[in-house]
């Protein structure tokens, strides 16, 4: 469905700045998969790529059976109405309704303004907007709007979704309903990809089992390098909301002062990144792990890890 | 085809809508294309008025044999008559007294009372001349024109094409004149709509940017667009021929009664429906070439 071979795409005048740097890899139909990595990994480069909102310098790109790079401009819109894309800051027109908003992504088809409302109506019922159909998407919650951001994305029934950073400014429950309805989208056929570093985000996918793909300067790296993905489960429990504000279950060394100022500061473990964040294995030498800036020593439900 | 429709009409509705949460910008687009045609119309009526006095001079009287007292109607037939039989000449026509009085009475409007006092037959009865086109230079070097003034009861001839060409000379400059200001001020006309359907559209780009990113293609956005722009130059048109329409029943009474006077002739007129039809087309033209300028220069994917 989708795949990328030997992709690399730059920035800078001089191309100086690495986004994505050989990258390959093929993405299956039905498919659910988590691109985390760090800020300036290339994550938004590659689904800027797989959209066809950019062009790589090298290397080609096929999408639901077109190679982008022989892919005429006039054709792309049309492309594009079988990738739904979801952001961070949700990209909604603050003055329409949630219904309108969504109905845009239909308008653009030419479809019958009945099969319009319906469609849109059906997508925002699915995300469990169904009484919120007329609210002004300005006036809506964070998670809300997200929620029409989604159901515009989905609207269509497209093959593909790509969301980036969609729970970046949603809390740890609103980042819950928001997997489960990826979750939903996903087991109804339709591929996902989510660039993330929301740990809560892949302590999910983890537990369920989706695929993941780490980024680092561009390039793919084995996810298993992030040790705290090992024991997905007890991370996922840790920051599940019933544990938010709860600290304690969470202990950690208290020779990292840095660290321990970081837990208290921020209750929401939503914030931190994962590579704030790891598991320390009994036994645990310090000096030998790879990342360690902070050790959960204990999942949330008191077993010990 | 029909999804086409569809879509159009999608746009239209759609672009009303998005017209109606902006009224700012609603308001300074229409309000630039009014003020652009408001202009454009004032060059154009002041054109046009002195259009009509250039024809009318150029086309009119071109000698005035005034008469003296002592002839009689009877005489003064009989010396049009023999001005009648040249080829040169169109139409002698006979100004009594009376009539050369109530023409300046008419002529002076509200200023008549400078007449008070002014018998009726102290001007003196003329006859007016007109020749056919193209022969007042050759009338004013014609023998026939010094035979005349030689006649017994005609008093003076005046060969009045040096200063009516002088006159229609400044007249069709002065028209040419307007017509270059009209231009300019449709140029501007277009550089201000551009500017404004800018602004326009840059409190826009998110909408636009969102229908790309819903699969909408380059037709569609650049059609909303264009709609938007054809709306906002019709509403500014009939913005413009509304305060032309004002402005004109507040001076343009006063201009025509002005012109009369000075020139003879003229008169101030308001545009006639078509024309009205027209400036709301033109307009809607100028609203749509705004927004395709600004569209090819900021809306490009």
């Amino acid at each position: 469905m989708i795949a990328l071979e030997h992709v690399s795409r730059r920035y800078g005048r001089a191309g100086e700045i690495v986004a994505l740097d050989d990258v390959s890899l093929e993405i299956d139909e039905g498919e659910f998969v988590l691109l985390s990595g760090p800020s300036g990994a290339g994550k938004s480069t590659l689904l800027k790529l797989i959209f066809a909102a950019e062009r790589p310098e090298s290397g080609t790109i096929r999408v639901l059976g077109h190679d982008l790079a022989r892919l005429r401009g006039s054709s792309v819109p049309f492309l594009r109405r079988n990738i739904g894309v979801v952001f961070q800051n949700f990209r909604l027109l603050p003055g329409l309704s949630a219904l309108d908003n969504v109905a845009i992504a239909l308008e653009v088809r030419g479809l019958p303004r009945r099969v319009i409302r319906e469609r849109a109506a059906s997508a925002l019922g699915l995300v469990g907007l169904a009484r919120r159909l007329e609210a002004r998407a300005g006036w809506l919650s964070a998670g809300e709007q997200q929620r029409v951001a989604i159901a515009r994305a989905i609207a269509g029934e497209p093959a593909i979704l790509l969301a980036d950073e969609p729970t970046g400014n949603l809390d740890p429950r609103l980042t819950l309903d928001l997997l489960q309805i990826l979750f939903e989208v996903n087991r109804r056929g339709t591929t996902i990809i989510v660039a993330t570093h929301d740990l809560q985000v892949m302590a999910a996918g983890a537990r369920h089992g989706w695929r993941h793909l780490g980024l680092e300067t561009g390039r793919i790296v084995a996810p298993t390098r992030h040790q705290w993905l090992d024991d997905a489960e007890m991370v996922a429990a840790a920051v599940a909301p019933h544990d938010l504000g709860s600290v304690p279950p969470i202990a950690h060394d208290p020779s990292h002062s840095a660290d321990h100022a970081i837990f208290a500061d921020q209750p929401s473990l939503h914030d931190l990144m994962p590579e704030q964040l790891a598991l320390a294995p009994s036994g645990y030498d310090e000096s030998a792990a790879e990342i360690v800036p902070l050790h959960v020593v204990r999942s949330a439900n008191g077993r010990p890890s | 085809m029909i999804r086409t429709l569809r879509a159009g009409t999608y746009a239209v509705r759609r672009a009303i809508g998005g017209m109606a949460r902006r009224p700012l910008v609603l308001a300074l687009s229409v309000s630039a294309i009014g003020v652009a045609l408001l202009l454009g119309g004032v060059v154009f009526l002041g054109a046009r008025a002195v259009a009509n006095v250039s024809s009318s001079w150029g086309g009119g009287v071109h000698m005035v044999v005034y008469l003296g007292d002592d002839v009689n109607p009877e005489r003064a037939q009989a010396i049009a008559g023999a001005i009648e039989e040249l080829d040169a000449v169109e139409e002698v026509t006979y100004i009594s007294p009376a009539d050369a009085f109530a023409r300046l009475e008419q002529s002076l409007g509200g200023r008549r009372e400078l007449l008070e006092g002014v018998e009726h037959g102290a001007l003196p009865s003329s006859l007016e001349v007109s020749f056919a086109g193209g022969v007042r230079d050759v009338a004013g070097v014609s023998p026939f024109v010094d035979r005349l003034r030689k006649t017994p009861g005609v008093e003076d001839v005046e060969l009045v094409s040096d200063w009516v060409d002088r006159l229609v000379f400044l007249l069709r400059s002065l028209r040419a004149g307007a017509i270059g200001l009209a231009l300019l001020v449709s140029l501007a006309a277009i550089y201000l709509v551009s500017v404004t359907v800018r602004l326009a559209l840059h409190a826009r780009r998110d909408e636009i940017a969102i229908l790309r990113l819903v699969g909408a293609t380059e037709r569609y956005v650049k059609g909303h667009v264009l709609f938007d722009g054809l709306v906002q130059g019709a509403l500014g048109a009939g913005l413009a021929a509304g305060a032309l329409h004002l402005l004109h029943g507040w001076i343009g009474p006063d201009l025509s009664a002005t012109m009369s006077g000075i020139l003879g002739t003229g008169s101030f007129a308001f545009f006639v429906p078509r024309e009205i039809v027209a400036l709301v087309a033109l307009g809607a033209t100028l609203g749509v070439v705004g927004s395709w300028l600004a569209i090819e220069k900021h809306v490009d994917a």
